[in-house]
């Protein structure tokens, strides 16, 4: 397809070599849990990658190691050839569990990053005023974040880190806790910003639905220790509307997608697992 | 603010309780032979004429200078040295087993030695009042950074915050209710260290107000005293318990 040949080897903008991350286990004097195992990968500039995998695999822990927030134990971060040693302004974070200052207002919480950069108070209100309008929350602006509900603060926080207009977006799940159709309209409201802007996004997800929508790529990791061990093309042309949900290549790749995180989810017990839990016999 | 009829509820419940309090009061004030407790009926004259000959009110004044100052001072070391405590591991080991140790002692035993040290005057109340104050709010703000959430600030540092920017909008706030719950302690702590140090270091002001009236069984006008006190104790506590709901609105109505 034409597609695929117009953007073909791209220099890689993020490269993750080899990352290896280890976890102190739970209880004192039980071993280290490896939870990312020489992960490889690399992602262009302007591309949207999605990762996909089982629940508590890692994919958590490696946004955090790309941004800079956590060490590595092994391997490295490149953005751009230079090493990532911190997190910096031009990257934006989503967090999966929100993490709204509760004592800022929806609208302080979004103009957080623009307050810390010095933007004045005019303009950063301004534009995270307009920003909470895009997501479906104009007249919520100075509400604390307990006075809103979960799906709220969810928007909250994806409009705090849309606030600085990072070059970089990572987004832990940033639409779980939204009902299918706010879900849809954040959907399509994420694919106007980020192709407008031509920005590169690295964004966690348990929906496949959503990965093939939105993704260029996505990636499927493996339980832990995790390893990327599958990469899905998605060759829909861009920008992605509604009615290619409808599309049968969009209906396939859903399938294959699914079948790869079946294969990647098998079950493998690592701590003395019960195998059944046994349907008590009646006597 | 709240609905009328809530409102209403509480008002009538605390008229009636007070009520009761003083018809109780007053009933066992009057008992024939009863002298160490006057009644409210003998009370309160002379709590108004104490007032209305200045030296209730003026005596009140001196009190509450000598707390300001030194919960003042108290407040801004308490406050200091907890957020030093808690983020010097050094200065953690060395000083939280001498801070637990002042906390715990009857403050009132020093008074001897503060007297040799800092003279009976205006500074060795002061120096009172700080003893008093200071450990509450110190022990609060230390338990105030030790339960800052990780993950705000792993957020902060997400948008590049500097270690400063960290302490000032992630640290601070989130500290601000325990340290706000240990300057409202220490409000209360400090009116009565600069009583004890008026009854104690040197008698003077509401100290002397209170020995005098002791001293010539001038019951009515003792308990007058004594109650004046509690008044302004209270008013202290609830401006201070103000204060501290007022900026820390964020948290809601069921945690104040
Ligand atoms: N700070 C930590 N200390 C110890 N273990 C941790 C820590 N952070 C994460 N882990 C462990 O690392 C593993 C991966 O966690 P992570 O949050 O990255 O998973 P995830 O893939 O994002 O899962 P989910 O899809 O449920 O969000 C888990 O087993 C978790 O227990
Ligand atoms: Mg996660």
């Amino acid at each position: 397809m034409e597609e695929r040949d117009a953007r073909p080897a791209a220099p890689p903008y993020i490269q993750v070599h080899g990352i290896t991350k280890r976890f102190p286990a739970a209880l004192k004097g039980q071993a280290l849990v490896t939870v990312l195992d020489q992960v490889e990968t690399s992602i262009a500039r302007g591309e949207f990658v999605v990762l996909i995998g089982p629940s508590g695999c890692g994919k958590s822990t490696l946004l955090r190691i790309m941004n800079g927030l956590i060490p590595a134990d092994e391997g490295r971060v490149t953005i751009d050839g230079a090493t990532v040693q911190g997190p910096a302004g031009d990257r934006g974070m989503v967090f999966q569990s929100f993490n709204l200052f509760p004592w800022r207002t929806a609208l302080q919480n979004v103009a957080f990053g623009l307050e810390l950069h010095g933007v004045g108070s005019q303009e950063r209100d301004g534009r995270a005023r307009r920003l909470l309008a895009a997501m479906g929350l104009g007249g919520f602006e100075n509400y604390y974040p307990r006075q809103l509900s979960g799906g709220m603060q969810q928007r909250v926080g994806l409009a705090r880190a849309l606030a600085i207009d990072p070059e970089i977006l990572f987004m832990d799940e940033p639409f779980g806790s939204l009902d299918a159709q706010t879900k849809l309209l954040m959907q399509d409201e994420l694919e106007t910003i980020v192709q407008r802007h031509k920005r590169t996004v690295v964004f966690v997800t348990h929906d496949m639905e959503e990965a093939v929508f939105l993704a260029d790529r996505i990636l499927i990791m493996s339980q832990r220790p995790a390893k990327i061990i599958e990469e899905v093309r998605v060759d829909l042309p861009r920008p992605r509307m509604d009615h290619m949900r409808a599309a049968p290549e969009f209906g396939e790749l859903k399938a294959h997608i699914w079948n790869q995180v079946r294969t990647a989810q098998e079950f493998r017990p690592t701590i003395g697992a019960v195998d059944h839990p046994t349907a008590a016999t009646h006597g | 603010m709240r609905i009328p009829g809530v409102d209403v509820r509480f008002a009538i419940i605390r008229i009636a309780s007070t009520a009761a309090l003083f018809t109780a009061w007053e009933w066992y004030g009057s008992q024939p032979g009863q002298f160490a407790l006057p009644p409210p009926s003998k009370v309160f004259p002379a709590l108004v004429e104490s007032i209305v000959d200045g030296g209730l009110v003026q005596a009140a004044i001196g009190t509450l200078w000598v707390g300001a100052v030194g919960f003042s001072i108290a407040a801004v070391l308490g406050v200091t040295l907890g957020l030093v405590i808690a983020n010097v591991s050094w200065a953690d080991n060395t000083l939280t087993p001498l801070v637990n140790a002042a906390y715990a002692a009857p403050i009132t035993m020093l008074v001897p030695i503060i007297g040799i040290y800092t003279g009976l005057g205006f500074t060795g109340k002061v120096t009172l009042v700080v003893l008093f104050a200071f450990f509450v709010i110190l022990i609060n703000t230390e338990a105030g950074v030790r339960q800052v959430r990780e993950d705000l600030v792993e957020t902060a540092r997400s948008f590049e915050a500097s270690r400063i920017q960290i302490a000032r909008h992630v640290m601070l706030p989130s500290t601000m209710p325990f340290i706000l719950n240990g300057l409202r302690l220490g409000v209360g702590r400090a009116v009565r260290g600069a009583i004890v140090a008026e009854l104690l270091l040197l008698v003077s002001n509401l100290g002397l107000f209170l020995i005098r009236a002791g001293a010539t069984f001038n019951m009515p006008r003792l308990m007058a005293g004594i109650f004046f006190t509690m008044l302004m104790g209270y008013a202290v506590m609830w401006f201070a318990g103000y204060l501290e709901r007022r900026s820390l609105r964020w948290r809601g109505e069921a945690t104040y």
